[in-house]
């Protein structure tokens, strides 16, 4: 028999002041601690200067974590945050974690695909905000408003998928699980959360703050239905966001090929990483692309709630030594870090290490970055087989590599120094290896070498959660693209970027807040974006509005950065390598000075109305209403 | 007439449900959708359930207030006005595709003919089968 359920109508769900539609109206605050759980009231102004999504998680982070405390305090919020189109019929929406991160010490916004955060918001609350520690293992089950702090010592230990099968196999195939490996038990400072089924909030190492705090997993069963406020006007947008996503190449070509259909451009260039960053085309692309993929893996299509891209791919390894295995495919930034970083050609073997990281809850992007360091350092002697504990590492020798991931799983020997990233690992081993430790405001560089991009570089110096290609992709603009103001100067010139970077950060601020999919973006138009949002919600803006938000969110991230120790001087500068010239590609010999990336940064700083130090003029401050918005409406206690 | 699926095209991505569930109680909840996906083989594979309107209706059988009946279209339907939400037909249904909501039972009833969960599928997952074939 399936579970009854009986629809709450939404002013049920806030103590009976109608929400603004599409939202729940409330947040959930969970006490680990103190094992207690209450509800908090989301003011209705919040919704229309911050919207949700990222907005409201940066808001709820900056009330919640007393200034300066570290990321695994148990002070640390834990912030599952929903956006007013998460859980609806608008396409490609996907989940948030946001909270301080371990690896970067700044802001943290991971998102994740699958269903876990849907089913959050089914609960009833736009945000579950999970903080304190639990004096032993624990996982919570969330049944709508009730929760149960559950006893986790016999899931410690385990595995994801391990954790995630054991967990339904309790409370039934209706809860949707999010949960840790062996890494973020042990702290590992890129460890993920295991989102329901196996998406990853993977970036920033949030999964070493469910370990700070004793949690193992939550599970999350929702019975509430989300309502528009206009229902006819909100299905025609859904209709109109489809076929901007039938009408596009770029979204069909991921729904063919997963995100790896990005890489013959990506190699073309020379933006992919290969050994280390040290060069950046692939020496033979054919054997790792998209049809390839397709030829020797693939086995269906896999979505994520409510999208009609279809980018997953499962997969069966039918050859080799690791036949039999069902996983994944794996998507471009894996195929970068763990294939071309790592020198691994063989995408059986790559989908297998993709999966043991999977397992341990270990985020590829890093493990990419800190394995190619950790290789390098081999090569050079700065390492050698008596500081690894008997592995011999070298690019493209697969058993040594995945012998080294399970140290820093379990924070074994090297694994130890390795695991709190490749910036920290450098400072550690010294001996001049912070030149070749390839991350960006401490965050691992993803699979888009900056060399070729000045945008890139710039957005990878001021990226929000550190050196991310997810804040902004002036890529894009850069090789032929236009932007609203006309054509764009190509990667290697400097002009143009701090705009650029700048107009882009803040469309994808505003974007987040409503928990988009960038897949997603590939194909809806912002105007489409703002109907769904406005047919969900009634909130009417334009795109000027929208980018308001935008620039509001990302002020209010740099100014909680800045608050909790992040310097322009200390931060925002690029490692050697990326000062090399870049040995192959299209833009073959580009490299940083160190005068461009002053020069970026200060037109950079220019544009968005801040001082040269990064910080907010107070004309900024005052047109964004920052002031108002920095007084705390989510009490700490 | 009923649905079928094919399991090799569903991609998991459950806009079935939330087309279904839409329909019925204009809100947005997957679990409110009158067909369910199980997943299977280490995620390998998505199922969709539907509701084949059987030959040999559980659901009708155990009706004891007439509610479950079958129209002239053979399409299994659930009178509201009749239906108590005693549950008794979820419980027996042979597919687990009947859902009870704020005291009443609802079962798929091909939207009179068009489904809107076969128009919304990305996939062509699900198909509308006619009855020449059974027996």
């Amino acid at each position: 028999m399936r579970d009854g359920m009986s629809y709450k109508g939404i002013a049920d769900c806030n103590g009976g002041e109608p929400a603004m539609k599409g939202n729940m109206g409330q947040i959930l605050r969970i006490d680990l601690g103190l094992k207690t759980a209450r509800q908090e009231p989301i003011p209705k102004d919040l919704y229309s200067s911050l919207i949700g999504g990222k907005g409201l998680g940066i808001k709820i982070l900056m009330d919640l974590l007393p200034p300066g405390t570290d990321a695994l305090d148990p002070a640390n919020p834990l912030i599952f945050v929903t956006g007013p189109l998460t859980g609806t019929l608008a396409p490609s929406m996907r989940g948030c974690l946001v909270a301080k991160a371990p690896l970067t010490g700044m802001f943290d916004d991971s998102y994740f695909g699958g269903h876990l955060n849907q089913e959050i918001k089914y609960t009833g609350h736009d945000a579950v905000v999970i903080t304190g520690k639990a004096p032993l293992p624990t996982y919570l089950i969330i049944t709508d408003d009730k929760v149960e702090f559950r006893e986790a010592a016999g899931l410690w230990g385990r595995d994801t998928y391990e954790t995630c099968d054991a967990i339904k196999a309790e409370l039934g195939e209706s809860y949707r699980v999010a949960c840790i490996g062996p890494a973020g038990e042990n702290l590992v400072k890129f460890a993920l959360v295991d989102c329901e089924p196996h998406r990853h909030a993977g970036r920033g190492g949030l999964g070493a703050v469910f370990g700070a705090k004793n949690l193992k997993a939550v599970a999350v069963k929702g019975t509430n239905g989300v309502v528009v406020e206009d229902p006819a006007g909100f299905l025609a947008a859904v209709d109109k966001a489809n076929a901007e996503l039938m009408a596009s190449t770029a979204t069909q070509d991921l729904a063919e090929y997963s995100s790896v259909s990005l890489f013959p451009f990506a190699n073309e260039f020379g933006f992919f990483p290969v050994r280390n960053f040290s060069d950046g085309t692939a020496a033979k692309p054919e054997a790792i692309d998209g049809k390839a993929h397709t030829a020797r893996l693939w086995m269906r299509h896999w979505a994520c709630a409510g999208c009609p891209i279809h980018c997953g791919k499962m997969s069966y390894i039918r050859r080799g030594p690791y036949a039999g295995t069902i996983c994944d495919n794996v998507e471009y930034e894996t195929v970068g870090l763990i294939g071309g970083n790592l020198d691994i050609s063989s995408l059986e073997t790559m989908s297998f290490i993709n999966q043991t990281c999977d397992k341990l809850g270990l985020d590829t992007i890093s493990t990419g970055g800190v394995v190619g360091f950790a290789i390098e350092a081999f090569i050079k002697g700065i390492l050698d087989r008596d500081t690894t504990g008997g592995i011999k590492l070298s690019f493209g020798e697969p058993k040594g590599i995945i012998q080294l991931i399970r140290k820093i799983a379990f924070r074994e020997g090297i694994g130890d120094i390795l695991a709190d990233g490749v910036a920290a690992a450098a400072a550690k081993l010294g001996r001049d290896t912070e030149e070749f430790a390839c991350q960006i405001q401490g965050l691992e560089t993803p699979a888009w070498g900056p060399r070729g991009s000045a945008g890139m570089g710039l957005a990878y110096l001021t990226g929000d959660r550190g050196g991310c290609h997810q804040r902004a992709f002036p890529i894009g603009f850069e090789t032929g693209g236009s932007w609203p103001k006309g054509e764009m100067a190509d990667g290697r010139r400097t002009e143009g970027k701090g705009e650029l970077v700048a107009w882009e950060q803040n469309l994808l601020a505003a974007l987040y807040s409503l928990t988009i999919c960038e897949f997603g973006r590939s194909g809806i138009s912002t105007e489409t974006y703002l109907e769904l949002l406005a047919a969900a919600t009634g909130l009417s803006l334009d795109e000027r509005g929208f980018l308001l938000v935008g620039e509001r969110i990302w002020n209010l991230i740099r100014l909680f950065n800045l608050r909790e120790g992040w310097s322009q001087e200390k931060s925002a500068r690029l490692p050697a390598r990326f000062k090399d010239p870049l040995p192959s590609g299209l833009m073959k010999g580009h490299k940083f000075t160190d005068e461009e990336v002053v020069e970026l940064i200060g037109q950079y700083n220019i544009a968005r109305g801040w001082d040269k130090t990064g910080r907010p003029e107070q004309a900024t401050m005052e047109y964004l209403g920052l002031q108002e918005l920095q007084k705390p409406v989510f009490p700490r206690e | 007439m009923h649905l079928l699926s094919d399991a090799s095209l569903c991609t998991d991505c459950r806009i079935c449900q939330l087309t279904c569930g839409f329909a019925k109680t204009m809100s947005f909840n997957p679990s409110f959708g009158l067909l369910r996906i199980e997943v299977k083989k280490e995620g390998l594979v998505a199922e969709p359930i539907t509701c084949r309107q059987c030959v040999n209706p559980l659901c009708l059988r155990v009706c004891l207030p007439g509610a479950v009946h079958r129209d002239e279209d053979n399409i299994v339907r659930i009178d509201p006005e009749k239906c108590t939400g005693c549950g008794a037909c979820a419980k027996v249904c042979a597919y687990d595709v009947i859902v009870i909501r704020d005291r009443t039972a609802y079962k798929c009833d091909l939207c009179g003919g068009a489904p809107k969960c076969v128009t919304a599928c990305p996939t062509r997952a699900l198909q509308i089968v006619t009855e020449a074939n059974r027996p």
